[in-house]
């Protein structure tokens, strides 16, 4: 049975929320992308009604439309929030839209802490909890939607590949911005480790999901990163801790980041609109006061 | 078991391959194989056996030597338009201390190497008589792994965009080329090289040993369904029989066209360019198994 893959949406109470009222201002004179059409779907479970509220009067979806300005895609690419009949749902399916579930959302809820989380590698706060794995799904998405639209030739997996491109993305909109997204979606994948292993399905488990997002970001940024491997601690904390990244693995991160970026350069760059690319870096889009 | 496999190897034929084209070495007929072979030489693809220190694996060097088996490899990665000089190395290893297959490409030198000890790992295999031959694990074991590594070579060396995990990217190009050679080599060296990762996955349940979840490959038991799904993705018809007798879950089976389509569409857009189609097609239509080497 193809496991559940449900693509998240936004902690709208976090996710690609709007920052603060100069960001409002700044938002109207942002590019839109006129080939993405959004959708909220109205939930039929009314435990997801706060979840679909939020949402929409944070405009998440028209945030989302903004951000992606620079795809240039050859036909309308639809991405909606709905309900997804529980658990099992599929991020994207070939010539499908891209539909970000009430279920992960409230999932994403339900697992990010309470209150920030001192970890040894790093804090884990509310906020990163709820946004980077949020941020992450919906990029991951994208991306197999990207594959699919640009007609992209992908080796390796599909899924893992879509999880490369949405941390390399994530990566690459400043060090805050990269750890305060990739701390959360390690937070969340880590959360989720616990679900019995399918080796057979065509997807990583979460735990190797884990570990190449943790080690595309030790690769791109091995200072802002450091903490995550043992080696980097120094006194009682160099003792190996949950979560690390193994220093085998840790090793050869660098190359891994480089062959990662080189073949987004080479398949997905030319197909992105190079100056609104530039816009989009320099512009704010996560608040990451909390 | 080193007597073993030296004569598994040298009495039948010995797998190669390349990239994209890949062949069984027909160590019997070498001579009469040679106007075809001659065809196939690249200045770009070189080889070397080195003599092994230890004296265990001198028998399987002279063995190996004798009958040119790189020589055949070396013709078999010819129709690749190498843009360096690629190197097959045959040669004893220092003891890596890492469960997995002891062939590899190295980047820093562009080489593909088989080490001695791991030929002499093949000849421990044991499948049960339902499943295959030891013949056929061993020769479609080695030709996988060996494939595998001239998929890294050729990424590497081609710079062949790669947005998914390294690994995983060779397992499938080396499946993908298995199955462009017909339904017997593809059924060798499937079930060889799924036999490789079930052995190394039961040696590592047998001993308690983790699967290494935290590195950049796949572990064992995904590495074998991976190829499996291909195989099956690309040839309902010859691997059928792994759905039916559960091999590969039916639930990985539905999606197995989908991945197959994926990975012939990278192929033809990122390595085909690099091919030489008309060598291709020579080495394509040879025949590579006999069936004798399925005994």
């Amino acid at each position: 049975m193809r496991r559940p893959h449900r693509l998240a949406a936004l902690s709208i109470l976090a996710g690609l929320t709007i920052t603060a009222s100069p960001a409002l201002a700044q938002r109207a004179a942002r590019a839109t992308n006129p080939q993405i059409e959004i959708d909220y779907r109205p939930p039929r479970n009314a435990s997801f009604r706060p979840i679909y509220e939020q949402l929409a009067a944070r405009k998440v979806l028209e945030t989302l439309q903004q951000f992606l300005a620079p795809l240039q895609l050859p036909r309308k690419l639809v991405i909606r929030v709905d309900e997804c009949g529980g658990a099992i749902t599929t991020a994207y399916k070939p010539d499908g839209p891209v539909t970000i579930c009430y279920e992960y959302i409230a999932d994403i809820e339900r697992l990010a802490p309470k209150s920030t989380v001192h970890l040894q590698q790093a804090d884990v706060t509310v906020g990163s909890a709820k946004t980077g794995p949020f941020v992450q799904a919906v990029l991951h998405a994208i991306a197999l939607a990207t594959f699919d639209i640009l007609k992209v030739p992908v080796w390796g997996r599909l899924d893992d590949a879509a999880d490369r491109v949405s941390a390399l993305i994530l990566l690459n909109f400043g060090p805050d911005v990269a750890l305060y997204t990739i701390i959360g979606t390690a937070w969340f994948l880590a959360a989720n480790t616990t679900a019995p292993l399918d080796f057979a399905d065509e997807r990583g488990v979460m735990a190797q999901r884990y570990y190449t997002v943790l080690c595309l970001a030790y690769g791109r940024d091995p200072q802002t990163f450091a903490r995550f491997v043992a080696a980097n601690r120094s006194g009682l904390e160099a003792e190996p801790a949950a979560g690390d990244l193994p220093s085998a693995r840790a090793g050869n991160c660098r190359t891994e980041y480089n062959i990662e970026a080189q073949a987004f350069r080479t398949t997905i760059m030319p197909r992105l609109d190079q100056a609104l690319v530039k816009r989009v870096q320099e512009d704010h889009w996560l608040d990451l006061r909390n | 078991m080193r007597g073993f496999i030296a004569s598994a190897i040298s009495g039948a034929r010995l797998f190669a391959a390349t990239v994209f084209v890949f062949a069984t070495i027909d160590l019997a007929t070498i001579a009469t194989a040679e106007p075809a072979q001659a065809d196939l030489n690249n200045p770009n693809v070189v080889f070397d056996y080195y003599e092994p220190r230890s004296p265990d694996f001198a028998p399987l060097y002279a063995k190996l030597q004798g009958r040119g088996v790189l020589e055949e490899l070396s013709r078999f990665l010819a129709p690749i338009r190498w843009p360096k000089k690629v190197r097959l190395l045959m040669k004893e290893c220092p003891p890596s201390g890492i469960p997995k297959p002891e062939v590899f490409y190295s980047s820093l030198e562009y080489s593909i190497t088989i080490c001695y000890q791991w030929l002499s790992f093949l000849g421990t295999f044991t499948p049960p008589a339902t499943f295959a031959t030891r013949q056929e694990v061993i020769v479609g074991g080695l030709v996988g792994v060996v494939l595998n590594a001239a998929g890294h070579a050729a990424f590497d060396m081609l710079n062949v965009p790669r947005l998914g995990a390294d690994e995983d990217a060779a397992d499938q190009i080396a499946s993908y080329v298995a199955l462009q050679f017909g339904p017997n080599v593809a059924r060798t060296v499937i079930k060889g090289t799924y036999y490789v990762w079930d052995t190394y996955e039961y040696y590592a349940r047998a001993n308690n040993v983790a699967f290494n979840i935290g590195g950049s490959s796949s572990v064992f038991p995904q590495r074998k369904y991976n190829i499996l799904c291909i195989a099956y993705g690309g040839d309902k018809n010859s691997f059928q029989d792994f759905v039916d007798t559960g091999l590969l879950p039916r639930s990985r089976a539905d999606r197995c066209t989908d991945e197959y389509a994926q990975v012939s569409y990278a192929f033809a857009q990122t390595v085909l360019p690099s091919v030489d189609t008309a060598l291709l097609k020579k080495v394509q239509s040879m025949q590579w198994l006999a069936p004798e080497d399925l005994q």
